[in-house]
């Protein structure tokens, strides 16, 4: 079920993203189709950011041998410094996509659309890092990751 | 106009009104010889307009450099992180914006760099942003490097 969730997110983030490519790639629309489009855009990108942390969010617990009700704050806790910026960085973007209302996500950095792109393929690739990244690489202390783990198996949860 | 003039010719059959219809519809082909060149005239506007937009953010570009935005951080972190960038990847920084953010281990500066790049490897980034941190030890500092 755990797997299930992690490639239910990653696909679905991945969707969302391919949407908000051809969105994006679409200039020569009517004035009611552009509206749209802007609608569209923004709350694609909005679904995209929230998604991608989720979906590192979910792969990096399972990863380390956490459990299901653990908090976001120790999964953050747990992760290698390397990890750990990237987890943050999602985080802080899926907090504005969620909650920010006051301005357009689309344009994150100044207003300027083209950097809002570079926002977008920045989070998909830390998304791929993530998801192709082994319980070892993710973990700070090792030490640790075998207690979660020898835990996990006490429990009966693998 | 022409299609009258031709259905005219064709009632009367009188060689003065073929030579007139000849010489319309002559002009006429001169004057729909315009239309397309209507369409590039419009072409050439719609190209004006990229290059508006090309000069625009060059424009841009410049004022960071010309107005010291980015460069006239003398002796701090970001004159620094830049010199590094420049440095150790050769990449230029063309914009820089500060930012912050407070969780459990307490509250972090990020640096967000626009580089001057023409294709983005973000994969190859990532790695090149952790490995500046690790080597002027950032992270340690509460910093965070975002190269976009």
């Amino acid at each position: 079920m755990e797997d299930f969730n992690i490639n239910y997110y990653a696909h679905h983030t991945r969707f969302i993203y391919c949407l908000f490519q051809n969105y994006s790639n679409m200039n020569n629309l009517g004035n009611c189709q552009e509206a749209f489009e802007k609608v569209s855009e923004e709350s694609l990108l909005r679904d995209f950011m929230s998604r991608a942390y989720y979906t590192v969010f979910l792969k990096a617990r399972n990863e380390m041998f956490l459990s299901d009700s653990v908090s976001h704050s120790d999964v953050l806790n747990q992760l290698d410094p390397k990890y750990k910026n990237m987890f943050r960085d999602l985080k802080t973007f899926r907090v504005d996509a969620d909650y920010k209302t006051d301005y357009p996500i689309t344009y994150p950095l100044k207003n300027d659309k083209v950097k809002g792109q570079y926002y977008l393929e920045r989070l998909i690739s830390i998304m791929d890092k993530f998801l192709s990244a082994t319980g070892e690489q993710l973990a700070y202390s090792h030490v640790t990751l075998r207690e979660n783990k020898k835990r996990k198996f006490l429990i009966g949860e693998i | 106009m022409i299609n009258q003039l031709e259905n005219m010719e064709y009632k009367a059959n009188n060689p003065l009104l073929t030579t007139l219809v000849a010489s319309f519809m002559a002009t006429g082909s001169v004057f729909a010889g315009y239309i397309p060149n209507q369409s590039i005239n419009y072409t050439g506007m719609v190209h004006e307009n990229y290059d508006y937009q090309a000069t625009k953010q060059s424009t841009h570009i410049s004022n960071i450099i010309t107005n010291n935005i980015v460069f006239d951080t003398s002796t701090t972190i970001e004159k620094t992180i830049i010199e590094k960038i420049d440095s150790v990847f050769g990449y230029k920084v063309l914009d820089i914006e500060k930012s912050s953010l407070t969780d459990d281990e307490g509250t972090f500066s990020i640096y967000t760099m626009l580089l001057d790049l023409e294709t983005r490897d973000y994969s190859k980034l990532l790695d090149e942003e952790w490995e500046l941190s690790e080597q002027l030890g950032l992270y340690e500092q509460n910093i965070i490097l975002r190269f976009v």
